[in-house]
């Protein structure tokens, strides 16, 4: 269910706890493969929460794969977002995105994000905190004005879970994969 | 009519003389007599009383039928489970009667789907159409997927259609029978906008979930009014 590396990004709690969560990936034939898990459109009607998936789902796959390094496609994946209409994002217009993004090549990952407050990833059999403290890929939501910075790695995760609320992390990958929207 | 039928109860206790009672009960609906009257006085001077001779070993249908003006007062001093159960016991052909009537009254009670699964043609079925018309079909679907019993709710997905019980079983972790359930929905009103509900439920990869219900639609509207609304899901749209 998820080939590695995943980014994935808690859901919600309360009744709908996916609404406005979208993820996806793109494969070049020359093997970097990009990834994203997002969320936007805090709060709104369903049907909007839907619309604004769509829209940033559209966005990010704009002209398809991308053909660079791991750190230049993340840019190019956080460029493609100038192009989305905000009026579509939901009632926030974009201001309560969080965005997890992925790059991989054969040498590693590049991994950048907005509006998390928590990065895990597995260890022995347990989510654990990926970056820690007042990290650059912990911070604020929404449409980045300056593209973030990006932290590569040549170890890949198979999984990495952002986590946007104020929440107890998952105790165990099974779990936390639940709670991401990964069924079994 | 007797003093008895007219509720007049004064000087007897129900008890000792319930044998007598149900004589004139007896002899009272043979020959077409209401017992209203009866019922009511008898369930307030001894409740426990009325429900032995309404619903006990020796009660019959008839009379049990007539005790239906106390229910409240049969529900009073028997459990809901066991009242239904006898009610369905003695009046075999209005099961489903009884079924209802307990549906309608505790929509949200455990003891419904026993019930339901031993006395509905399709277990359930009864139970959430009732709920429905009250209110309170998501918290009666919720106890089918609990029981496991899921032919009730891909019943009425279509026959209401609701997609409550494609929720519910997505919330119990039943993905391949929401996806059934949803597909009858689907089937019976094409074009219902059902993906941001489900999106907002089960997660951003409901291309897995739309692709499963694809493979359960039976009416090619169904999959035509599906196909314009899939865009952002490819799996789907490669299907349809």
């Amino acid at each position: 269910m998820t080939s590695p590396p995943t980014p994935l990004l808690l859901g919600r709690p309360g009744p709908w706890p996916f609404a406005g969560y979208f993820r996806g990936q793109l494969v070049h034939p020359e093997g970097l493969r990009v990834a994203w898990a997002g969320r936007v459109s805090d709060g709104a009607d369903l049907t909007v929460a839907w619309r604004a998936t769509l829209a940033m789902q559209q966005a990010l796959s704009r002209k398809g794969p991308i053909d660079a390094d791991r750190r230049r496609a993340l840019s190019i994946l956080w460029a493609r977002l100038d192009g989305v209409h905000r009026e579509g994002l939901g009632p926030a217009q974009g201001a309560d995105l969080s965005l997890l993004l992925l790059a991989e090549d054969p040498d590693g990952i590049a991994v950048s994000a907005v509006g998390l407050r928590q990065l895990l990833g597995p260890r022995e059999g347990a989510l654990s905190p990926w970056v820690r403290g007042a990290h650059p890929l912990l911070g604020a939501p929404g449409i980045p004005v300056a593209r973030p910075g990006a932290l590569t790695s040549e170890e890949a995760p198979a999984v990495l879970v952002g986590i946007g609320d104020e929440v107890d992390a998952p105790r165990s990958v099974g779990e936390g994969l639940l709670m991401c929207g990964v069924w079994p | 009519m007797s003093r008895w039928m007219d509720g007049v109860l004064e000087g007897v206790d129900p008890r000792s003389e319930l044998e007598l009672l149900r004589e004139a009960l007896t002899e009272a609906l043979s020959a077409g007599e209401d017992a209203a009257r009866f019922w009511t006085a008898l369930a307030g001077l001894d409740p426990i009383a009325a429900a032995d001779l309404a619903t006990g070993a020796k009660a019959t249908a008839a009379a049990a039928a007539s005790a239906l003006v106390i229910l409240d007062a049969l529900e009073q001093v028997l459990p809901g489970s066991r009242l239904y159960h006898r009610l369905a016991d003695l009046m075999p052909a209005r099961a489903v009667e009884w079924v209802a009537l307990a549906a309608r009254r505790h929509p949200t009670a455990r003891w419904v789907v026993p019930l339901s699964q031993r006395h509905d043609p399709v277990p359930g079925r009864t139970h959430l159409l009732v709920a429905a018309e009250v209110g309170r079909l998501a918290e009666a679907c919720a106890l089918w997927v609990s029981a496991g019993e899921g032919r009730g709710l891909l019943a009425v997905s279509g026959e209401l259609p609701s997609l409550e019980p494609t929720l519910a079983l997505i919330r119990g972790g039943a993905p391949k029978a929401a996806a059934r359930c949803a597909a009858a929905l689907l089937d019976a009103q094409p074009g219902a906008q059902v993906l941001p509900t489900l999106a907002a439920l089960y997660g951003p990869d409901l291309d897995d979930l739309t692709l499963r219900i694809v493979g359960h639609l039976t009416r090619a509207e169904a999959r035509e009014a599906l196909a314009t609304t899939v865009s952002g899901l490819p799996r789907t749209r490669a299907a349809l």
